[in-house]
């Protein structure tokens, strides 16, 4: 499916997810989504830019490494684009989205090389699909340029790329009266991981390849005879990434001296897995499996700060333990997205955030929760049986809630950058579903 | 012709004497020379005495003055010797402060005399705490020909013993105190100590014992102090070393030695293994004596010998003949050696070297710094870092990994390695054959764990607080920097091993030095602590790496003591810097050339030739470098900065070679020139450059006049000595250009004198090859010379020190 011919990079467009309603009930029902949006397409103004953007930023941590929200995706029965009112909402959308997606670097929720967002438009009386995209950030032009919108006939192949990143680091702290802001430790801990995950060389199947070599290359050489008829069922074997670190030598050359009276040590790993176009350069494969180790340990530590009552360490409190999300895998296809599950969550958890922000319904077998393990408590409780002292586990009580909107039914355009597939079945299983509710 | 035989072949010219049973200057042996004693010579001093031994003078006055005696002490006075050495007594000495040999002649004299008892200091007290006697002994030498301090003693024993101490009477109430010159009684001299002086010559292998040496005799048996210490061990049959040595392909290769100081803790070879390069290890012992008898010491050093089964121990007889031996099964099994001469050696084998920092951050005590070091070479051992060859795609992997190495095959040698990195034709390469090959290595850690791997832990990130008691922390980045030496033929898989190796050798080298400062008083806690810096040597001497931690910051003065036991330790000479910051090794690549003349073709031998080069490093300055166009005027000033670059590579002087308008100003500062001259293009001579040389890295020089070109033949034995015994530069100017002379030549049969020239009038690019064919280096014949110029030459001094 060939998006943009006008730029180098085609684009993959794998799921359109409904934005959920506004203040609707915990429990959204097939039922109301669909009065409701007949609703919608009237009153397009009334749509909060801050609940889509809010929407678009839940639905990036997500998205593994070298996918992004992409745009947005309205069904009217009037023509958006023709309508200067209405376009200019839905450029107020993106602008929104775009702003709140970069106030955390660490998220990458906007792809970098691609300055342009869609807007995929579905007349609900003619039921014609238009695709357009238009500039969003600092350009400030306000030229539509169409979209050839295109659907596979199959669904895509995808290499998956899997790798553990581990951490096991110490830093010495100083507690101060005020003690320990968990989020400016976990802010420092990010800074620290992006820079040196930024530096690693990146080992496919321990060996260092060629960046600019596709990814179907490197497994063709291996086994030439295997791709020779390539079908639906022929699932590409997972690649195993290896990042090695090499240490900066650019460190300042002096001893610092200071006093502290506390450590942290931050350990564990970060899963990560990548679904890459096979197409796609080795480079490419590189950048997205770091963004998405970041990416990760980003959307935790939000996500755990988020739920904290009390952000600081107090000083009485000798051991500490926080324990962020861990990374469970929702199948989407044939690829697959992730979620976050708290300390004591079931995977039951995975399927509501799913519903809510991916409008995807999934079993509770589906979801691939052994991929990170939550810690083990034992070793923090004998530190506690050590120490003697007060402890707190700074477990937050909740899942962050989500506040859902009533509106407007908008999807977001989930792309992946230049590794395009798009997946037949499943858009017009959405398409064909929201037609139907329409009705 | 005799006084130029005598210049030119000083060891063979002696040699003919010895090996007839006399000296040069017609005594036998054991025979002194002639001795005449004049007291009371000088009328300004209160006692005073001249004595000549042959041709050494010594003049000593004693003055006397009260003093108030030292508190610990109430009851004693003072003695206190002076001995002086002005330029006058011998050509060795130079104009302004004590020379190092005058206060060393002082300090020996003092002792003698004061160990000796022949004065009870406590004779000279006249009321205990208040008032005593100072006895100021001034000697000094008119003429020094050798046996200086058996001069010094006897003519200070004369002054002692025609001492009249004045009578003092004391008034406790007033503390006022007379003098009556006309009461006068002797000072008591108990006994008198006589000094004598031999030398030791060494002449077809046994010592030939010389009392009472000449200045020349002196100088040709070498350093009085440091040969006299080996022999002494040699002779007492104690001496004993370690030898260092790497086996390979079932050969072992003894790479180095050291002295074993007894006077430390045990197992000093352990700690001097950490500064050489890895893979070299503890291979067996040296012996200096005549039997092979092992004594519990030296089978505790062979015990630890871990590389073979079969420590190697080398005995030197007094003869100097060597023989090896194999320890197998407690039996000494004789075997066979060759010598691997340099450029051989470094055909065969290379040095890798590892270089990375990593972030280091603990508690500031001792126990802190152990911990951390240990827990970083645990995780270096454990197999999760792996080493990239600088600039290829060379990966090597430890046991986390399935693989051993990627980017090259696993049958790959590290010598094919460097050879296809380095695409120089072989005629060039014949250039470096004498030069020492080095691959850079990193070190990267692996920060993923294996999918498939058994061990694997997947519990999700986590954070941990701890709080504990208040602590000072240390935060710093460590440098691992770390040389190994393997043989070429070595498989780059077998490479992962030995930079583990390495890498650990570095930490705890590291780790030492960064004990050894939180031991320290005043930084005990932290807080002083210097960033430990490393430094690779190669002294020419020993023809292997040392590596040396330095604290970042410390002055290399302060850290004589410990540069002179590596010294000893290692039986190099200290006479002159090896192991300060700026003897570092430097490869030689791009930029600057450093010592051109070593690319030279050696010339076939033509006959009974004798050669005196510079010794050591230095610089090639000339025209137009650093982008400052000094075309037609600054070769004076580029012949003193090659000079200046050779002061400071030897470890003389921490001074960057100053540049032209940094020259310009130092003449003006000390008043040579008017203001003017700076900024001006005008020539110096060789007058300036002394000058700068004092003033800027306090470098005395010698300068020598030639009134014509062909004059400067006659001073090829100046020259000669000025290399043997300076081993610097020389700047020569005069009427016309100016020049390095980086060496002499002498051809007895021929008597013709060649000079290795350094040419700063070159103004191309710093290429070698070109600054050879050229000839803007090498060797000059005595024509080179204009006939009708005259000619002045610098001879920058150096002075010993370590």
């Amino acid at each position: 499916m060939d998006l943009r011919k006008n730029t180098a990079a085609r684009e993959n467009v794998i799921h359109l997810a409904r934005t959920p309603e506004e203040k609707s009930p915990e429990t959204v029902s097939d039922n109301s989504f669909s009065s409701d949006k007949t609703e919608t397409v009237k009153n397009l103004s009334g749509v909060s830019e801050a609940w889509v953007a809010d929407h678009a930023k839940h639905v990036t941590r997500m998205l593994p490494g070298g996918m992004f929200v992409q745009g947005i995706f309205v069904t009217t029965d009037e023509d958006v684009f023709e309508d200067p009112n209405c376009f200019s909402k839905l450029r107020a959308i993106l602008n929104y989205t775009y702003k709140l997606l970069n106030t955390n670097p660490y998220m990458f929720g906007n792809c970098l090389e691609i300055s342009e967002r869609l807007i995929l438009h579905m007349s609900t009386s003619t039921k014609v699909l238009t695709c357009k995209s238009v500039e969003v950030g600092p350009v400030k032009s306000t030229v539509l340029k169409p979209v050839d919108w295109k659907f596979l006939p199959k669904a895509q192949q995808w290499q998956r790329l899997d790798c553990y990143f581990e951490f096991d680091d110490v830093y010495p702290v100083i507690v101060k009266k005020s003690g320990i802001s968990v989020k400016q430790q976990f802010q420092q801990i990010l800074e620290s991981a992006h820079k040196t995950i930024e530096t690693s060389v990146m080992f496919i199947d321990g060996e260092l390849k060629n960046g600019s070599e596709a990814l179907e290359n490197l497994n063709k050489k291996k086994k030439p005879k295997t791709n020779v008829k390539p079908t639906q069922q022929d699932v590409l074997k997972s690649m195993q990434v290896s990042l090695f670190v090499p240490f900066e030598n650019s460190l300042p050359e002096t001893v610092e001296y200071l006093e502290c009276d506390g450590s942290i040590h931050f350990s564990g790993v970060v899963s990560s897995s990548v679904f890459m176009y096979p197409k796609a350069t080795v480079s490419e494969a590189i950048t997205a499996v770091k963004q998405d180790i970041v990416r990760s340990l980003a959307s935790r530590f939000t996500m755990h700060c988020d739920a904290l009552i009390d952000d600081n360490l107090l000083p009485e409190e000798k051991v500490c333990f926080n324990e962020p999300p861990r990374r469970v895998l929702v199948p989407v296809g044939s690829l697959y997205l992730c979620d976050y599950l708290f300390p004591g969550e079931a995977p039951a958890e995975a399927l509501l955030s799913v519903r809510e922000l991916l409008d995807l319904q999934i079993t509770e077998a589906e979801v691939v929760c052994d991929l990170e393990t939550p810690a083990d408590t034992s070793e923090f409780d004998a530190l506690d049986r050590d120490s003697s002292s007060e402890e707190m586990l700074a477990t937050p009580q909740e899942a962050s809630q989500f506040m859902y909107i009533t509106g407007i039914c908008f999807a977001m355009l989930v792309l992946v950058i230049s590794i395009i597939v798009h997946y037949y079945d499943s858009i017009v299983g959405v398409i064909g579903k929201l037609l139907s509710k329409s009705n | 012709m005799a006084e130029i035989y005598k210049l030119i072949h000083p060891a063979k010219y002696f040699n003919d004497y010895i090996s007839r049973d006399i000296r040069p200057d017609g005594r036998k042996f054991q025979e002194q020379r002639n001795l005449k004693l004049n007291v009371d010579s000088l009328k300004t001093a209160d006692a005073s005495a001249v004595v000549k031994c042959g041709n050494t003078t010594v003049v000593c006055g004693i003055t006397l003055e009260l003093a108030i005696p030292k508190a610990e002490e109430p009851d004693v006075g003072y003695l206190i010797t002076n001995v002086e050495l002005p330029p006058l007594c011998s050509s060795k000495y130079r104009p302004g402060p004590p020379s190092d040999h005058a206060q060393i002649t002082s300090n020996l004299v003092s002792d003698i005399v004061i160990n000796s008892k022949c004065v009870d200091l406590k004779d000279l007290c006249i009321v205990p705490d208040k008032l005593v006697w100072v006895l100021y002994c001034d000697m000094v030498c008119i003429d020094n020909d050798g046996s200086l301090v058996d001069a010094c003693i006897m003519t200070l024993m004369a002054s002692l013993k025609t001492l009249n101490l004045p009578e003092v009477t004391y008034n406790y109430e007033t503390e006022d105190f007379t003098v009556d010159p006309s009461i006068t009684k002797p000072l008591t001299v108990h006994g008198l100590p006589v000094a004598t002086s031999f030398a030791v010559y060494k002449l077809n292998q046994s010592n030939v014992i010389l009392t009472d040496p000449s200045g020349y005799e002196e100088d040709i048996c070498g350093g009085i102090g440091s040969n006299l210490i080996r022999l002494s061990k040699i002779d007492t049959n104690e001496s004993t070393g370690c030898l260092y040595g790497l086996m390979y392909d079932g050969t072992l290769l003894v790479v180095g030695l050291s002295l074993e100081l007894f006077e430390s803790e045990r197992n000093t070879y352990n700690q001097l293994l950490l500064n050489l390069p890895t893979e070299i290890e503890l291979c067996g012992v040296i012996k200096f004596g005549e039997t092979l008898t092992t004594e519990t010491r030296l089978k505790e050093i062979l015990q630890d010998v871990d590389i073979t089964d079969n420590p190697l121990v080398i005995i030197i007889n007094q003869k100097k003949d060597m023989k090896a031996h194999f320890l197998v099964h407690d039996k000494f099994e004789e075997t066979k050696y060759e010598t691997l001469a340099s450029d051989e050696l470094w055909k065969q084998f290379l040095h890798v070297r590892l270089y990375t920092t990593i972030p280091l951050s603990c508690e500031a005590t001792i126990a802190g710094v152990k911990n951390i070091m240990q827990n970083k070479r645990k995780k270096i051992a454990s197999g999760q870092v792996s080493f990239h060859i600088n600039g290829t795609s060379v990966y090597l992997f430890g046991v986390a990994s399935d693989v051993g190495l990627t980017g090259t095959s696993a049958e790959a040698t590290i010598g094919e390695l460097v050879d296809s990195m380095s695409p120089e034709q072989p005629k060039k390469k014949k250039h470096n054959t004498n030069s020492v090959e080095i691959l850079p290595v990193n070190l990267i850690l692996k920060a993923t764990k294996d999918i498939l791997s058994d061990k694997l832990i997947k519990t999700a990130v986590k954070m941990m607080t701890t709080q504990r008691k208040p602590a000072f922390c240390i935060s710093m980045p460590l440098c691992i920097d770390s040389l190994a030496m393997i043989h070429r033929n070595t498989k780059l898989l077998e490479l992962y091993t030995v930079l583990v190796e390495a890498a650990c050798r570095s930490l705890k080298l590291v780790e030492s030095v960064l004990i050894e400062q939180l031991g320290q008083e005043g930084i005990g806690d932290g807080a002083g602590l210097r960033l430990p810096q490393i430094f690779h040597f190669m002294p020419q001497e020993l023809g292997h790496f040392v590596t040396r931690v330095i604290p970042k910051g410390i002055p290399d003065e302060s850290m004589e003591k410990e540069r002179r036991t590596l010294h000893e330790q290692l039986g190099l000479p200290i006479d002159r810097p090896i192991f300060r910051r700026t003897n570092e090794y430097v490869e030689n690549t791009g930029g600057r050339l450093l010592n051109p003349h070593e690319a030279i073709p050696p010339q076939p031998n033509k006959g009974d030739v004798s050669t005196a080069l510079v010794r050591g490093r230095y610089g090639y300055y000339h025209y137009m470098q650093d982008n400052f166009n000094d075309d037609g005027w600054g070769c004076a000033y580029r012949s003193m900065q090659t000079i200046f670059s050779w002061f400071r590579y030897q470890g003389y002087s921490t001074v960057d070679a100053p540049t032209h308008r940094e020259i310009q100003q130092c003449l003006v500062d000390i008043g040579d020139k008017p203001s003017s001259f700076i900024g001006s293009k005008q020539w110096i001579g060789s007058t300036e450059v002394s000058f700068c040389l004092e003033t800027l890295i306090g470098v005395q020089s010698r300068i020598i006049f030639a009134n014509t070109g062909a004059e400067m033949q006659s001073y090829t034995p100046e020259l000669m000595h000025h290399f043997r015994k300076h081993g610097s530069p020389i700047m020569i100017g005069g009427g016309v250009l100016a020049h390095t002379i980086l060496g002499v030549e002498f051809n007895a049969d021929t008597n013709e004198t060649r000079y290795l020239i350094l040419d700063p009038h070159y103004t191309g690019a710093d290429d070698l090859s070109t600054v050879i064919s050229k000839g803007w280096c090498g060797w000059k014949k005595s024509d080179f010379w204009n006939k009708t110029a005259h000619y002045n030459m610098c001879l920058p001094q150096t002075r010993p020190a370590v």
